[in-house]
């Protein structure tokens, strides 16, 4: 919580000094491509198959439970840092991580979809800034991991039924 | 005095016009019926058989629904003697697309670094289906690649193409 809170001043301190500067989503910075609400607007619970998913979507970077559980992901650019002046200037493309998680239930339907996102900042992992991209990127991830668990928990408990 | 004055609005536009370099984006280049023309003109729905594609593509990268869904993660691969070190570092050092402008121009290439790349690809380039066992081999390629999709197949009970999509991958 003191780290949240520190990171909130941090960045409010940077953005009034002028050191960030947001831009609208642009580029890619990992992932192999973004995936936007619209392409996912038809998207319906029990109608939309896997199928169609994948036709639509490509493969998944990553699938879980005998791949009923889909994950995609990608980072794109929100912001830059700046920092120094002059010739000494230098800029951190500050990213945005996006996970768009899909679950199909036992007859290969769309049963629930989800965005999650949080921010990313690609550094040196071994610097102090580093360790701020792998906070967050902690933090999307431990989010997607409760999505996938949260049901893997309530299925277990319905089959317990 | 007329001519003056318009040498005077026209030599200046002209430099200008000059200064300004034309750019472009790879979907230009690689368009949905170019990517299967040139690359995989065996995908065929009703028609082609599994045992056809697989014989041309290799095991997919993925199956889905007991074999009945397959993927192919598919790169163009222009380096068939594979990307050195120092090849590789120079496309990630001259910002060399994918490299060039991705991030403030979203993907646009000057044009003639782009017509470059294209001509290079379509005349050396192979096709090369990434998996799991062999990803790891082809980082480089695949970091500094410029043409990179997702084939999906949707087969019938007597395996014989169904369906198809391709998913372009952006660079």
């Amino acid at each position: 919580m003191k780290l949240l809170c520190c990171l909130v001043c941090l960045t409010f301190a940077m953005v009034t000094a002028g050191c960030v500067v947001p831009t609208p989503q642009h580029g890619l910075l990992y992932g192999r491509g973004m995936i936007n609400e619209e392409t996912t607007r038809d998207f319906r619970p029990d109608i939309t198959t896997r199928e169609t998913v994948l036709l639509l979507l490509g493969e998944p970077a990553a699938t879980f439970k005998d791949q009923r559980d889909f994950l995609y992901i990608w980072g794109r650019i929100v912001a830059y840092m700046v920092a120094g002046g002059g010739y000494s200037a230098g800029e951190l493309p500050i990213g945005k991580t996006t996970i768009l998680l899909i679950e199909f239930d036992e007859g290969n339907c769309l049963k629930r979809f989800e965005y999650i996102s949080g921010p990313f900042i690609p550094s040196d992992e071994s610097a102090f800034w580093g360790r701020l991209p792998c906070f967050f990127y902690k933090s999307v991830m431990k989010r997607a991991d409760e999505w996938i668990s949260k049901n893997t928990i309530k299925d277990i408990s319905t089959q317990e039924k | 005095m007329k001519l003056c004055r318009l040498l005077i609005v026209v030599i200046p536009a002209l430099f200008l016009l000059n200064c300004q370099t034309a750019t472009v984006t790879y979907d230009e280049y690689f368009t949905e019926s170019y990517d299967y023309s040139r690359w995989l003109p065996m995908i065929e729905d009703g028609e082609s058989k599994r045992s056809q594609i697989q014989e041309k593509l290799g095991p997919p990268s993925r199956t889905f629904e007991e074999g009945r869904i397959v993927t192919y993660r598919i790169m163009i691969n222009e380096w068939k003697n594979g990307l050195s070190e120092s090849l590789f570092f120079d496309y990630c050092s001259s910002n060399y697309p994918p490299f060039y402008d991705s991030y403030y121009d979203c993907g646009r290439i000057p044009k003639n670094i782009a017509d470059k790349r294209f001509e290079s690809l379509n005349k050396d380039g192979v096709v090369l289906v990434l998996t799991e066992e062999n990803k790891s081999k082809y980082e480089k390629e695949i970091i500094a690649g410029i043409l990179e999709f997702d084939l999906i197949l949707v087969f019938d009970c007597a395996d014989i193409l169904k369906r198809h999509a391709l998913v372009r991958i952006q660079p």
